[in-house]
Order: C-alpha cells, then sequence, then structure tokens
C-alpha cells in the first residue's frame, strides 16, 4: 500500500507562557486513494497539522511527507499538487467568483490563455456557473463552500485537504458535499478532511485517525476501529421479543452461553447481551432451538461517538 | 478528470501576477480615489491661497518661478504624503488573514516574499501615479493662475521633489506594511501607523525644538546668525530617526532657486545631504525587511 502523506513522531509547540502542545508525537499514514478523516474536538491540533501537511507552519520536531515531498524543504511542490479548503472559505469579496478562481488559477501555474475556461468549467461543475459573475460578497456560506471546493479543484490536484469543511453548512450542502468526496475519490484522487462533526463525515471515511489534545488517540478504518473497541468492550447485542414473558427464559439460556459477559433485561420484552467475540450465531441458533417468538435480534454498530468516547478515555 | 496544463512559474511572474490583482484592487478602491481627491483639493486649495497671498504683493517680492510657489507646498505634502503609504501598507497583509484569503493564498505554490513583493510593487507604483499625476496635474493651473513660466529645470526640480515625496510615502508605507505583518487586526495597526506619523510629524518637532532651547538657550540678537545655525544642526541630530525630517531637508533645496542661472544640480543635492538621501533610501529598505522576517517566520495557524 503506498501512502500520500506520513507523519513520524510530528511535534508542534507554540511558543508562550505557557507553551501549548498543539501536536504530541503524531504518526499517521494515509493511504493512497482513501478518504481519511481526522476527527477531534475544537482544539485539538486538526488544523495545526494541516498547516504543517501544506508548509504554512514548521514542526518543532519530527518529519513530515506529503505525495512524497518533504513538508520542511519541498512546500512548493506540495501546494502545487494539493488543493486546499481551509476553515471559513476565504474569498476577496469585491471579486466576482469568476474573477477569484482566475487569480488563484494563475497563481496555480494554469496558463493565461487557459485560465478563464478552467474557472468556468469548475464552476459549473460545482454547479454556480449562473454566479460566475456575481461578487463573492453576495454569497451564503453554502455557495461558498462551493467556491471554496472549485478553487481545491482547479489545479486537478493529487490530493485534496478540507479543514472543518461543514462547519455551518446545512444538511443540504452536508449531503452534497459528502457526494462530491466520494465522487472525486472515484476520479484517483486521495481526500484528507478534519472535522469534530463526526456524525456529518464519518459515514463517508474509508480511514480514520482520531485525535485529541495533540496526540492520535487511534487510526485505522472503520472496520479495524470497530473490531479493536469491540475487543476491549464487547459485542453489544440486543434482542427484542414479541411475547415479553418469555424474556426469563431467553436470559437464563444466553448465560450459559460461552463468550457472554453480561446480559440484562433493558425494558419489557427487550434483552441486551455483550459478548467477549462474535455470538451473534448461537444466538440466531438458540433462539430457533427455544421457538422464541422474536421482534428483532440486532447486532448494535458502534456509533462514531461511541467509537471517539471509547478511543478518547484516558487522554487529559 | 483531464489532466490541466500547468507551468512551473518563475519567482518574476509568481511576484507580477500578485501585483496585477493588487494594482486592480486598488485602482477601483475607494481609498484611492479619496486620496488623489484629497491630493487635487490640496493643491487647488494652495494655488487659489497663494493667488491671493500673491495679488497683495509688489511686483518685486512676488514669486516668478512655479518651484516657489510648490516650496511653499513642500511643508503640506510632509503632512499628506505619509497618509498616501499608511493607507496602502495599513491592512496590506492584516485584511488578509482577517478575511482568511491569506491560506487560500499561501496553500498555492508560490512563496511569502513573493505576495509581500507584490504587494510593494503594486503600491509602489499607485502611489508614484497618485504623486507624479496630482503634481503635475497642478502645473498647468498653476502657469495659468500666476502668470509664470516653467522651464526645464523647473520641470527637473518639480520631478526630483515628487521623487523625494514618492520616497517618504513610501516609508510610511513600509512602516505601515510592517505593522500589518506584525499585528492581527487592521484597526490596530491602522491605530498605531497613525500614532507613529503624529509622533514624527508633531510630537518629535516639539521635543526637538524645547531641547534645542534648553541646550542653546534663549537666542540674542547679537549672535543670531551663529545660534540659528547651532540650532538647526542641534535640531537636526535631534531627529536624526526622524523621516519627516530628511524629507523636509532634501526638498527644502529642490526648490529653493537662488537666481535665475542657478540650475539644479544633483551631485551637489546629494553630497549635501548624504544622511537625508540614505535616510529616505535605507528607512523603507529596514521596514521591508522586518516586513519579510515577521510575514516569513510568522505562524499562520
Amino acid at each position: 500500500m503506498s501512502f500520500v502523506i506520513e507523519c513520524e513522531s510530528l511535534v508542534k509547540i507554540f511558543k508562550g507562557n505557557p507553551p501549548v502542545i498543539a501536536l504530541d508525537n503524531v504518526n499517521l499514514k494515509v493511504p493512497k486513494g482513501s478518504i481519511y478523516g481526522l476527527f477531534g474536538p475544537n482544539g485539538a491540533g486538526k488544523s495545526t497539522l494541516i498547516s504543517i501537511l501544506m508548509g504554512l507552519t514548521l514542526p518543532t520536531k519530527g518529519s513530515a511527507k506529503v505525495l512524497g515531498y518533504d513538508v520542511l524543504r519541498e512546500s512548493l511542490e506540495i501546494r502545487s499538487r494539493v488543493g486546499l479548503l481551509p476553515e471559513g472559505f476565504g474569498f476577496y469579496d469585491s471579486m466576482t467568483a469568476l474573477e477569484n478562481l482566475k487569480y488563484f488559477g494563475l497563481l496555480d501555474g494554469i496558463p493565461a490563455d487557459m485560465v478563464k475556461q478552467r474557472a468556468e468549467e469548475i464552476l459549473e461543475k460545482v454547479g454556480l456557473e449562473e454566479r460566475a459573475n456575481a461578487k463573492v460578497s453576495t454569497f451564503s456560506r453554502g455557495m461558498k463552500q462551493r467556491l471554496g471546493i472549485a478553487q481545491t479543484l482547479l489545479k486537478d490536484p493529487e490530493m485534496l485537504i478540507f479543514d472543518e469543511p461543514t462547519v455551518g453548512i446545512d444538511p443540504d450542502g452536508v449531503m452534497e458535499f459528502r457526494r462530491f468526496v466520494q465522487d472525486i475519490v472515484k476520479e484517483g484522487k486521495t481526500v484528507f478532511l478534519s472535522t469534530h462533526l463526526l456524525r456529518d463525515l464519518g459515514m463517508i471515511c474509508t480511514h480514520t485517525a482520531m485525535i485529541r489534545k495533540g496526540r492520535i488517540v487511534a487510526q485505522g478504518s472503520m472496520e479495524e476501529l470497530t473490531q479493536k473497541m469491540r475487543g476491549a468492550k464487547g459485542y453489544s447485542y440486543e434482542i427484542r421479543l414479541k411475547k415479553p414473558e418469555d424474556v426469563g427464559r431467553l436470559l437464563q439460556e444466553v448465560k450459559k452461553l460461552p463468550e457472554v459477559m453480561e446480559v440484562r433485561i433493558e425494558d419489557e420484552g427487550k434483552v441486551s447481551i455483550i459478548g467477549g467475540s462474535d455470538i451473534g450465531g448461537e444466538l440466531f441458533s438458540l433462539l430457533s432451538r427455544g421457538q422464541y417468538s422474536v421482534e428483532a435480534l440486532v447486532s448494535s454498530k458502534p456509533e462514531w461517538e461511541d467509537l471517539y468516547r471509547f478511543y478518547s478515555e484516558g487522554v487529559g | 478528470m483531464e489532466t490541466i496544463r500547468r507551468e512551473k512559474l518563475q519567482p518574476m511572474k509568481r511576484i507580477l501576477i500578485i501585483a496585477r490583482k493588487e494594482f486592480s484592487d486598488a485602482v477601483i478602491s475607494k481609498r484611492l480615489w479619496l486620496l488623489i481627491a484629497l491630493f487635487l483639493l490640496f493643491y487647488v486649495t494652495m494655488t487659489f491661497y497663494l493667488s491671493v497671498a500673491y495679488s497683495i504683493m509688489s511686483e518685486e517680492t512676488r514669486p516668478t518661478r512655479i518651484t516657489q510657489i510648490f516650496s511653499s507646498a513642500g511643508s503640506s505634502v510632509s503632512l499628506i504624503a505619509p497618509f498616501l503609504g499608511i493607507a496602502f501598507g495599513y491592512d496590506a497583509v492584516s485584511r488578509e488573514r482577517e478575511s482568511g484569503t491569506l491560506r487560500i493564498l499561501l496553500s498555492r505554490p508560490v512563496y511569502r516574499e513573493d505576495v509581500v513583493n507584490g504587494k510593494i510593487i503594486a503600491s509602489l507604483a499607485i502611489m508614484g501615479i497618485t504623486l507624479f499625476a496630482s503634481t503635475f496635474l497642478t502645473v498647468p493651473a498653476t502657469i495659468f493662475l500666476h502668470g509664470i513660466t516653467i522651464d526645464l529645470d523647473d520641470i527637473a526640480r518639480l520631478f526630483l521633489f515628487s521623487t523625494f515625496s514618492l520616497m517618504f510615502a513610501f516609508a510610511y508605507y513600509a512602516l505601515s506594511l510592517f505593522l500589518s505583518t506584525l499585528l492581527n487586526k487592521s484597526s490596530l495597526s491602522l491605530m498605531a501607523s497613525i500614532a507613529l506619523w503624529a509622533f514624527f510629524t508633531i510630537i518629535m518637532p516639539i521635543i526637538s525644538t524645547m531641547i534645542a532651547f534648553m541646550m542653546l538657550g534663549f537666542p540674542s540678537f547679537a549672535n543670531a546668525e551663529d545660534y540659528f545655525k547651532k540650532y538647526s544642526e542641534l535640531n537636526y541630530m535631534i531627529q536624526i530617526f526622524s523621516i519627516n525630517n530628511h524629507y523636509n531637508t532634501l526638498t527644502g533645496p529642490v526648490l529653493t532657486k537662488g537666481s535665475k542661472q542657478d540650475v539644479l544640480n544633483l551631485i551637489k543635492v546629494f553630497s549635501q545631504y548624504p544622511i537625508s538621501i540614505m535616510a529616505l533610501i535605507l528607512y523603507p529598505i529596514i521596514f521591508m525587511m522586518l516586513s519579510y522576517i515577521m510575514f516569513t517566520r510568522r505562524e499562520e495557524k
């Protein structure tokens, strides 16, 4: 597997009284072609990490490479291959959308005779073609987000970095953004995004890292993180019976199964079980054998928040 | 997605792209037109005022050369020109930081020096056009109102006066640019720039005069010439770090013509006031260097 971002023992300390440790020994590997989510609360160090990756801030210690280029020595190469959407989508408000894109396009190295056409193509792609000649000051936040995405695409980057892209965006905008990210990855690009809104973007990420107080507390695919959490906290199941009077019998039988760590009655007709391993099959057989009238057998998948809570425990 | 043809930009090309954008921004900005209007208003008022003042003068004492008229303006330009520099410098970087455009700009394949250089080139061009245009647009009006003659020497003197004024305005631009890279807020940068202008323009001359009087005592009629020579030298020394002082020192002799035969001698001007010439050159250089250092070392979180 090849990686587009590789951070080794990355440390960033902002001078001050007292000094602020923004990144604490960060090791990170982002696979090519992935949608990599960096999740963490405000102030966790997400934007600092992005700044270092783009060469906007220097690391105090450690090393980082983006697309194989060193962030200290080859940041210009990185910036010519990576599109960044910073938090807040800053644009020149007195200029039109097209003028903004033409300016950024020229700085990206698009020849002057091609830049207008390229900017118009991209505006069409993000659905802003009709607002091309409108001043950015008249744009809504959602439109600015689309323009922000447009400016990242101008140079046809190999990788896109989005810093808190869905903050302040309405649900339709968030869905649109998710679709866009999934489409862009199909074109062979890698997307690295940071957010504290786990619900908004967790579902589209193929890989994730969780950051808290500057430390990466977990990383891997959603599946890996879930497995690891289940290894420690067990597998959760929920059985709902149509006949609540059968609950007592079920409780006794479930307790006899190997690997069952905990069983409890939640409310009328509902039993919650935690197994030390995947006991879904055993539960299914037990319910069939015992001729229970089952309304549902659910293997509850942890939410992003559960994962984050689990992995953040003990940090700070 | 199709592959886009892109070229690796040479540093000068990157700088010119930024300069062109900054220049266009400045040309359509209200602040430029406000300043041009201020300059024209100032020159028109001055010309009108002088025409009234000269009408009551006798033929012999009335000025006959345009530089004599402009010499009356020299001290007033020293009040206004800094505002031209401050107007384009105080928010050059801090505004980009405040609006979030700096991060997008710096995420392109450009160096921070390119951004500063682009802004400097554009501002220098705009300030140059404003100063030279307003000075030379006033010439025909002055000739018409006062019925005076103008020759090549006068034009050369006005050109040098405008050049010094541009260098002076540029020094204030560099100072405000530095403050703009140092401070996060444009409002703070503007306040600090104006405070420094007030210090050099109003406070420092007062302090200097007070010190000179304290050191030399009050003048007597017997040694007045000697006293004022010493007074001027002391004043100059006290205000050695004031850019206003150096500007005034240089523009005075440029606009003063001893006789009709007196021709502007650049070597004489430059050799007579080397410290002032150096100050006008070094002042912006020092603050530009400080701006580069501050901007390139500053972390954009």
